[in-house]
């Protein structure tokens, strides 16, 4: 049951914009921060490792993502709780 | 609320994304403070940066500054700003606030508290009273530099107290003085909305005073005729709105200036009733003295019988039909004229000189003292003219015009300190570039300088001739140096002793802008850690020293020198922290100060005046019906209270005390250091739009920082093409002095003619200051920054550069 | 056998050394004079040419090596065109439906944000400027431009002459001292105060206030108008008199002249 915090680059395009929030708002998997700039994190909490990889590739397939970057995976399973942050450039 | 700790994971994730995307969005927080505007409490306060005195309103949301607009009811700016008084606000959120005293120990800068740091202090002027020094600015406020000016000439018997004005405006001192007997401009910035013509004299206010230049500029726009004259020796942005460009060779402004009186007097278009009113003519002496000699009009017409338009050409590279033109503009009665000048000007060895030819100039064409015929000096400084100038924090000076050197002057002071007489030593101390050659010079060749306390400045990069002049004090074990400041800075880096300041808002102040127009704020957030205000800083190390028994902190009849008490007369000991703000320190210091500047008819507002108003320019005198009017055009019958009924102008202060202004002449002279086989370019520094003076505030806004991130080379294209740089290319700037690398701008910001080069002294990185001369005015005693001879070459070709003097 | 004439190959020599120098000096300059725009369009231009599927080189910004990507807020010049005609813009439609859509204008006012310090600073310009004239500014933001998606506002106070007296390039000069930038100079803490969003209404269907101060805004059309952004886009951009409905507050527009005469006390923030 992976939660990760993800960072969605988005292009400047707004009709596109508008189109991706609602898409993301609309999935209960996903829980949206403050946009900054270009930059909009999301909080996306999958069934399984599986959904966790096909869900990124939905959200790579909205309209106005240009690129997402994994900044956290949280393997949530009872025995090894272990959260990993991943070097992202800031 | 109860998490449970799924949503606790989700939550963190969301924060780490979150936090990931505010770094590379570069903004620190938007969404935190979706709230309605009306829960911002705004109060007003004048920019903390320029002379120019724009009022600002500050918005204050939780204890923090969160917005800045432009005052609409301020006269001076009308709801404009600039680019840096917009981004005011941020100068207070550096991340590397200065937030607790720190005191060098073996080499190392270690944590102190507050009463360890005055100790210090206090110990270290009573060790040795006399080679003890004080270095404000004119960014100190009113109160600031009053009670250090007090803590010196009155506490110590010491005058070596200066400030970083003698830099900047110095020359503008000497220049007004030597020509009206007092200080400060006639005019105001009235003249800007009036004139018809307006003469920059190697001035680029397009960057520099961004807001006046709009004020007149933005006329056009109303459909309003203004001839712009920007004479310089770049072509800069000021230069793109000016009807006529007259581009002079470094340091001939004096041959421009005598060209003009040549052809007003041969073409007899000069004003001679005005002349024969209000005007004496006045040569040097020799030696050179402010004052100089009385001569005749005859003698003042033969000087000038060699400035003829083609001679001055031949001196300038001014075309001489451009010089007739001038010439033609000063004649012509009709026009309003109005003359800018700031650094160029005054970083001059020859500033006072020019100074007092430019007001000739107006004075001679009768083109003075109605609105919109004026000779005005800008200053770069908040409140070099309200604290450096009126309070007179200067080796010399003494508050509200008075010298030290002068008997009477002292006398006054010394009873209104209520001190014995001869408190107050009669021998000006040492002037800013004297004073830190002999901090820098060891103790048994000469240098009685022991103790700097440096306040609200940054001479570590601001001084000329660093290596010279500030790096000497390096390996003198003896030496100390005490920063109070709000960052580390260039001089902070060989501080002993660092003192965190409170800055701007953090604050009570008062500032004195360039049109004589004092302006008051109170403080409206608290200051990071334990920064506290200089003021504070100096009332507290009076105190130790009172403490410590020194004599000359008390008074004729035993008390402390700095005595402020509340509502029913119980003294407040202020110098505790803890009951700093138990009364008004700024407003028991003002209205000391006040009475003081009657004198020279400099008459300041009233503490509860200045409360209510956007600044009041002096002098302000009280009415029939109790309420308080200030002077636009000072001497101008019209409008200023102290000039006798009839005589439409008064000079009341005249140096020959006949009421009239003097007409100099003063001759052209080749520069100190003028370009030569080895040093073949002419070396200018100066600022930018985005950056104010060394950068310590302004290279901390993002906004600014973005769009001016580093100091650069400006140099004439074909220059760099003969010397193969490419734009970009890191180059070194070589003079006798020292040499830096940095990259060549070509196309930038300005156009520099061949020969010369520009390099703005903001970065402290880039010290440009290490490779300037430091020769000074000999009246005034500032340095010209402007102009020295220098070489580049490319990196590799470093090995050919003749080595440098000796330090 | 002729002698072969000496002047005419002398002349011939002379013209090619002088093609040759004026090309070698032209080319110089022209090297001097490649502002970033100009390398930024050069490296995106050779890129479209690279790419064999040039529907993707649109929207996917062109960026040499991935650290930098991270870092890039710039993206101006993105999908730069050369070709004339495409660059027609529309004649504004007065009478196109617009919906106000409350998602739209909340991202168009966080865009805003990214350009300015606090609500109420003037923007930094995103892309770079002739350092030393306003002149060039005018071109495009005099009456406004939009040009495949990309605005280029009305300036909303023509009467101001000095354009960069306020608003400054983000980018800052073409020319960057490489390994001492000045960035970590700049980190600072300053949290500006950021647009409300929304007026407020007296009731359902009244029209909503001016949230923000009209101040160097007086021209609603410049953001509101037809060439606006997406989400503060008015539904009504035929009818001419704004404030007639609109009232804009007199705190932010320094109105309250009551409020100029500070009262004469100490204040209330204490320095302990």
């Amino acid at each position: 049951m992976p939660i990760s915090g993800l960072l969605l680059t988005l292009n400047d395009n707004t009709v596109a914009r508008s189109e991706t929030l609602a898409a993301l708002r609309a999935r209960s998997e996903f829980e949206l921060g403050d946009c900054f700039g270009s930059w909009l994190p999301v909080a996306m909490d999958a069934p399984d490792d599986e959904d966790s990889r096909q869900l990124h590739d939905w959200i790579a397939s909205l309209p106005a993502v240009e690129f997402v970057d994994v900044v956290s995976v949280h393997f949530d399973d009872d025995k090894s709780p272990v959260t990993e942050i991943s070097e992202v450039q800031l | 609320m109860n998490l449970t700790r799924r949503r606790f994971v989700q939550l963190s994730a969301l924060a780490a994304a979150t936090s990931v995307a505010k770094a590379r969005a570069g903004v620190n927080v938007l969404a935190e403070n979706d709230k309605p505007g009306a829960e911002i409490k705004w109060d007003k306060a004048p920019c903390r940066f320029c002379g120019t005195g724009c009022h600002v309103r500050v918005g204050v949301q939780e204890g923090k500054v969160v917005a800045i607009q432009g005052d609409q009811l301020a006269e001076v700016n009308k709801g404009l700003l600039c680019v840096k008084g917009y981004h005011v606000g941020a100068i207070l959120y550096g991340k590397d606030r200065l937030t607790q005293p720190l005191l060098r120990k073996n080499g190392k800068l270690e944590p102190i508290s507050w009463d360890e740091a005055v100790e210090v202090i206090a110990k270290r002027i009573q060790a040795n009273p006399k080679s003890f020094a004080m270095y404000g600015s004119g960014q100190w406020t009113i109160p600031e530099g009053y009670a250090a000016l007090k803590l010196m000439k009155a506490g110590l018997s010491n005058n070596h107290i200066d400030a970083n004005a003698r830099l900047c405006m110095s020359s503008a001192v000497t220049g007004y003085l030597s020509t009206y007997g007092v200080d400060e401009p006639a005019g105001c910035y009235d003249d800007l909305d009036q004139c018809d013509v307006l003469i920059l004299w190697g001035n680029n206010p397009a960057e520099m005073h961004p807001v006046l230049f709009s004020r007149v500029v933005d006329r056009r726009s109303r459909g309003e005729k203004i001839t712009l004259i920007d004479m310089g020796t770049r072509r800069t942005r000021t230069t793109e709105y000016a009807d006529h460009y007259m581009e002079f060779r470094p340091q001939s402004d004096l041959a421009i200036a005598n060209g003009i009186a040549h052809l007003l007097i041969k073409n007899g278009t000069y004003d001679k009733d005005f002349v024969a009113k209000h005007c004496n003519f006045r040569g040097d002496t020799d030696p050179v003295s402010l004052n100089g000699q009385a001569i005749s009009f005859d003698d003042f017409k033969k000087s000038l019988e060699t400035y003829t338009p083609e001679y001055v050409e031949k001196i300038s590279g001014v075309p001489a039909e451009k010089i007739r033109l001038l010439a033609d503009l000063f004649g012509d009665r009709k026009l309003r004229i109005t003359s800018l000048w700031c650094m160029g000007m005054n970083q001059h060895t020859r500033g006072t000189a020019i100074n007092r030819l430019v007001h000739g100039v107006h004075l001679l064409s009768g083109h003075f003292g109605r609105p919109g015929d004026a000779p005005t000096s800008l200053t770069g400084q908040p409140s070099a003219c309200g604290t450096v100038r009126e309070v007179g924090t200067l080796s010399h000076g003494l508050p509200g015009g008075r010298v030290v050197a002068n008997a009477e002057h002292r006398a006054e002071m010394e009873k209104h300190w209520n001190v014995e007489a001869g408190r107050i030593h009669p021998t000006p101390g040492h002037h800013t570039v004297l004073m830190w050659e002999k901090f820098c010079t060891p103790t048994e060749q000469g240098g009685d300088i022991d103790t700097v306390w440096v306040q609200v400045t940054n001479p570590g990069q601001s001084l000329p001739n660093l290596h010279k002049l500030f790096r000497g004090k390096k390996n003198l074990e003896n030496k100390f140096l005490i920063v109070s400041d709000v960052y580390p800075t260039a001089t902070t880096e060989l501080a002993d002793l660092i003192l965190p300041a409170a800055l701007w808002v953090e604050k009570n102040g008062i500032y004195g802008n360039s049109e004589r127009r004092t302006q008051q704020w109170f403080k409206m957030v608290n200051p990071p850690g334990q920064a506290r205000p200089d003021c504070w800083m100096t009332l507290a190390v009076a105190r130790k020293l009172y403490d410590l028994g020194l004599p000359g902190l008390r008074d004729k009849d035993g008390k402390f020198l700095f005595r402020f008490t509340d509502d029913s007369g119980k003294e407040v000991p202020v110098w505790d922290f803890a009951h700093y703000y138990d009364t008004n320190v700024d407003r028991a210091l003002y209205e000391d100060y006040r009475p003081l500047t009657a004198l020279k008819h400099k008459n300041v507002a009233p503490y509860d005046e200045l409360i209510k108003a956007r600044g009041l320019r002096w002098p302000v005198v009280e009415q029939k019906d109790g309420s308080w009017r200030e002077t636009k055009f000072r001497f101008s019958e019209f409008d200023d209270p102290f000039v006798k009924k009839g005589a439409e102008f008064q000079f009341y202060h005249s140096v020959t005390k006949d009421d009239r202004a003097l007409i100099w002449f003063c001759p052209y002279e080749p520069a100190e250091e003028e370009p030569d086989k080895e040093y073949p370019f002419w070396l200018c520094t100066g600022r930018v739009l985005e950056h104010w003076h060394t950068g310590t505030m302004t290279m901390r806004v993002p906004q600014l920082n973005g769009s001016m991130p580093h100091a650069y080379l400006e140099m004439n294209p074909e220059d760099a093409r003969e010397r193969g740089f490419a734009n970009g290319e890191i180059v070194i700037v070589a003079s006798r002095r020292g040499r830096i690398k940095l990259p060549v701008w070509l196309n930038g910001r300005a156009r520099p003619p061949r020969g010369t080069l520009f390099v703005p002294f903001f970065d402290e990185r880039l010290l440009i200051n290490e490779v300037t001369l430091g020769a000074v005015d000999p009246h005034s005693k500032e340095p010209d920054y402007k102009k020295c001879s220098a070489t580049v070459c490319k990196l590799s070709e470093e090995d050919k550069l003749a080595p440098l003097a000796k330090r | 056998m002729s002698v072969p004439d000496f002047s005419t190959h002398k002349k011939a020599i002379w013209i090619a050394i002088a093609i040759l120098l004026t090309t070698s000096v032209s080319g110089f300059f022209m090297g001097l004079r490649q502002t970033n725009s100009e390398a930024r369009a050069a490296a995106a231009e050779e890129e479209h040419h690279d790419n064999a599927d040039s529907t993707l080189s649109h929207d996917v910004p062109r960026i040499v090596d991935y650290r930098g990507l991270a870092k890039t807020n710039y993206k101006a010049n993105a999908s730069w065109e050369n070709n004339l005609g495409k660059l027609k813009q529309p004649a504004a439609d007065l009478y196109a439906e617009i919906f106000p859509d409350d998602a739209a204008r909340d991202v168009a006012i966080r865009e805003r944000a990214t350009r300015r310090a606090y609500d109420g600073a003037p923007p930094v310009v995103p892309h770079p400027v002739d350092q030393i004239s306003p002149a060039n500014c005018m071109a495009c933001h005099g009456e406004g431009a939009q040009i495949k998606g990309r605005i280029a506002s009305k300036m909303s106070h023509p009467f101001m002459q000095n354009c960069t007296q306020c608003h400054v390039p983000v980018t800052g000069p073409e020319i960057k001292l490489r390994g001492q930038a000045g960035e970590a100079l700049a980190l600072n803490d300053f949290i500006g105060f950021m647009s409300p969003g929304k007026g407020t209404r007296a009731y359902e269907g009244a029209p909503p206030t001016i949230p923000h101060p009209t101040s160097m805004r007086s021209d609603c059309m410049s953001c509101h108008g037809p060439n606006g952004v997406a989400g503060l886009k008015t539904s009504h951009p035929y009818r001419q008199s704004c404030t007639q409905c609109h009232a804009p507050s007199a705190e932010l527009d320094q109105r309250l002249f009551e409020h100029s005469v500070f009262p004469p006390k100490a204040p209330e923030v204490s320095g302990k």
